[in-house]
């Protein structure tokens, strides 16, 4: 029991001297090996690297460590070499099929058309043949299947980019036909062979095909049908591992794409509409839904590392920086007050897929966050709530804009309520993660904490919309705030000095 | 096993789909420039850079702007037919721009790229760029510059128009295809 305890102890110290405040998981495979065994092999190497060790230094007899490596069973070394292969062939067939299409795109001048039918197809042909060996004969090797799809993707790439480098193609919509036929075509490579790198260029590809689309004034919207395309393989990839590379690699990329989609693709309703903080409404809460659905226990044996849970961190990343850009006046003055705003064109049925997007990611986020309310994850809800706040931003700032009978003074000073607000939340959210770190000896969170405080700080102190007389008494009130909670903790723990 | 064959037989599917659909493009435009009716536009090369298709000339064509008669309007933006006829020079120009696809005549699908209040606009016209040999695009543009300091342009690209469907055959520098005007330099 006391020895119990003693270990206990040590592994608190140990594990907070590492920063790993958290992973109690890490020496409950120490303590109680029996509910942990065979969970964890990040662990478990671990400690067949700490094994020779702990038996050179005494501490551990041979026996015991030959006993401790029998009851965890042999370590799976050949892991990583599977990573690296995978990895060097991804990288290997990129790198050719990047120089093929580099050669192909110097455009040899002397070269027939004839000819360069022969070049565009040829190196297509050649992948497609491997691509085939490779669902014949090696369908269960990953480094097979994923660099051989990389290397026929970009082998289309150069086929079609050969053509219509031969036949001039050009004029308003020949970027985004080139890479809407490259994706269509390359896409259900992820399907046939299972690789994950085609969805990945898939899902870049799609984003940048919606930009080109949308700067011609096209219907950009259709990047969600076509991205609804990649689900199924992501689905498949979280049964399989949900923290594993591949499902990590396709969560990065959504986490960097659908931001990016929702602002192209939502540009009319969100930047040309009568109601411009509706941005904030719809990305609050996609950042919202990104970091609650991010956060998702998916009963992995291992506990994630913070770059896999991309869609945690970039939720979380989202919404702070968000939260500090709505901490500024300027964002909710209602500058455009005696503009002629009206829905104009907006009301047409074209914009229908628009409105029921932009309803259906507020929705997610409203379900999410009931769910996460109900289930008493009030820690995640300090992030989470920032929707509701917009909302009530956003109806405050459209009372600025379209009450026209209003003073021109008394819709400025309306614009404070939001913007008080949102100084008010990131200042909740700095200090309540500050503490959280301290409390679970977590440093990046007090980092994280100390650096949404530090900023707004110093936006307060140069921002020149507010006054003088206001910033200082509130900079005294808050340091007053500050000093006066320390001295309550302190006196709490009775360590007064 | 039986799966593999499935998988097998959907990705030749594919294969042959992946190579059917440049060859379709090759095909259609292949008939554009053995049976479509020749055009000139005179136009003034520039050298930019595409990064899967290589350098290439863009070309701005003078005859790209055109008055809408009166009561006529289009949308910034908005997809048009471009009715083309050639003029007293045997160059090509636009005669009419309509929403609706021409009954008969040649012509082209373009986009509004800016309108003016005197119902001046500006089209872009599907064949802006002549891709070129990384070496030499830049020494045709150079060699453009030199000649219209000195003397009149005679720039001009010939393009073949047949059913809506525009394929850009040539460029000439000075009356001569670009690969012989760059060789007499030489």
């Amino acid at each position: 029991m006391v020895s119990g305890a003693r270990a206990n102890e040590r592994s608190v110290r140990l594990s907070a001297a590492r920063g790993e405040g958290n992973n109690a998981r890490q020496w409950g495979l120490l303590m109680s090996p029996r509910a942990e065994r065979g969970a964890d092999s990040r662990y478990a190497r671990w400690l067949s690297d700490q094994l020779p060790i702990l038996v050179s230094a005494g501490v551990l007899s041979e026996e015991a460590a030959e006993r401790l490596c029998d009851y965890y069973g042999p370590v799976d070394t050949g892991r990583k070499r599977r990573f690296a292969l995978t990895v060097c062939s991804i990288f290997g067939a990129l790198s050719i099929g990047l120089g093929i299409i580099l050669l192909l795109a110097h455009n040899w001048e002397g070269i027939s058309r004839p000819v360069r039918v022969v070049l565009a197809l040829l190196p297509m042909v050649v992948a497609q043949a491997l691509v085939g060996w490779t669902i014949m004969r090696r369908r269960d090797s990953l480094p097979w299947r994923e660099g051989t799809a990389t290397f026929l993707t970009l082998a289309i790439a150069a086929a079609i980019a050969l053509v219509s480098q031969t036949y001039h193609t050009s004029g308003p919509s020949d970027m985004s036909n080139f890479l809407l036929s490259w994706m269509l075509l390359s896409v259900p490579l992820v399907y046939l062979v299972g690789a994950t790198v085609p969805a990945l260029i898939y899902l870049a590809g799609i984003t940048a095909w919606a930009g080109y689309v949308q700067s011609d004034a096209g219907p950009s919207i259709i990047f969600w049908p076509l991205a609804l395309v990649i689900v199924p393989h992501f689905w498949l990839l979280i049964k399989e591992n949900p923290h594993g590379i591949r499902t990590t690699a396709l969560s990065w990329a959504l986490s960097v794409c659908l931001p990016i989609a929702v602002g192209i693709t939502l540009w009319e309703i969100m930047f040309e509409g009568p109601l411009p903080s509706l941005t904030f409404v719809v990305y609050s809460s996609l950042f919202t839904v990104l970091y609650l659905a991010g956060s998702a226990e998916l009963g992995a044996a291992e506990q994630p590392s913070r770059w896999q849970r991309p869609l945690q961190m970039t939720g979380a990343g989202g919404i702070v920086v968000l939260s500090f850009i709505l901490t500024f006046w300027g964002t909710w003055e209602p500058y455009v007050r005696h503009r002629d705003l009206s829905w104009g064109q907006l009301r047409e049925a074209a914009f229908i897929p628009h409105y029921v997007l932009a309803a259906a990611i507020l929705g997610v986020a409203l379900w999410l966050i009931i769910s996460t309310a109900l289930r008493r994850q009030t820690a995640r809800l300090f992030l989470g709530i920032i929707p509701v706040l917009a909302a009530v931003g956003c109806v405050v700032h459209a009372i600025g804009i379209h009450a026209t009978s209003l003073p021109d003074d008394m819709t400025k000073r309306l614009a404070l309520i939001p913007t008080i607000m949102f100084n008010m939340y990131l200042l909740v959210l700095g200090v309540a993660t500050m503490l959280a770190g301290t409390r679970t000896g977590s440093i990046p969170k007090i980092n994280a904490g100390m650096i949404v405080l530090i900023a707004l700080l110093v936006a307060r102190f140069f921002d020149s919309e507010m006054s003088f007389t206001a910033r200082g008494v509130a900079f005294i009130v808050l340091g007053i705030w500050f000093l006066a909670t320390n001295l309550v903790f302190i006196r709490r723990r009775g360590e007064v000095r | 096993m039986r799966k593999t064959y499935y998988t097998l037989a959907l990705f030749s599917c594919l294969a042959l789909v992946q190579i059917a659909a440049p060859l379709s493009t090759i095909a259609r435009r292949e008939l554009v420039l053995r049976h479509g009716e020749q055009f000139r536009f005179r136009t003034e090369p520039i050298d930019p850079y595409d990064a899967f298709r290589g350098r290439y000339v863009a070309l701005q064509f003078e005859q790209a702007e055109v008055a809408l008669p009166d009561g006529v309007r289009f949308k910034w933006d908005q997809k048009v037919f471009a009715r083309i006829e050639k003029d007293s020079q045997g160059f090509g120009r636009i005669a009419e721009v309509t929403a609706e696809r021409p009954r008969e005549g040649a012509y082209v699908v373009a986009q509004v790229r800016w309108r003016r209040r005197d119902n001046m606009i500006r089209l872009d016209l599907p064949f802006d760029r002549y891709y070129m040999d990384e070496a030499v695009a830049p020494v045709a543009e150079e060699a453009y510059r030199e000649r219209s300091l000195r003397a009149p342009r005679d720039t001009y690209v010939t393009v073949r128009i047949k059913d809506g469907m525009a394929v850009l055959e040539e460029l000439y520098l000075d009356g001569k295809p670009i690969s012989e005007f760059l060789a007499e330099r030489k």
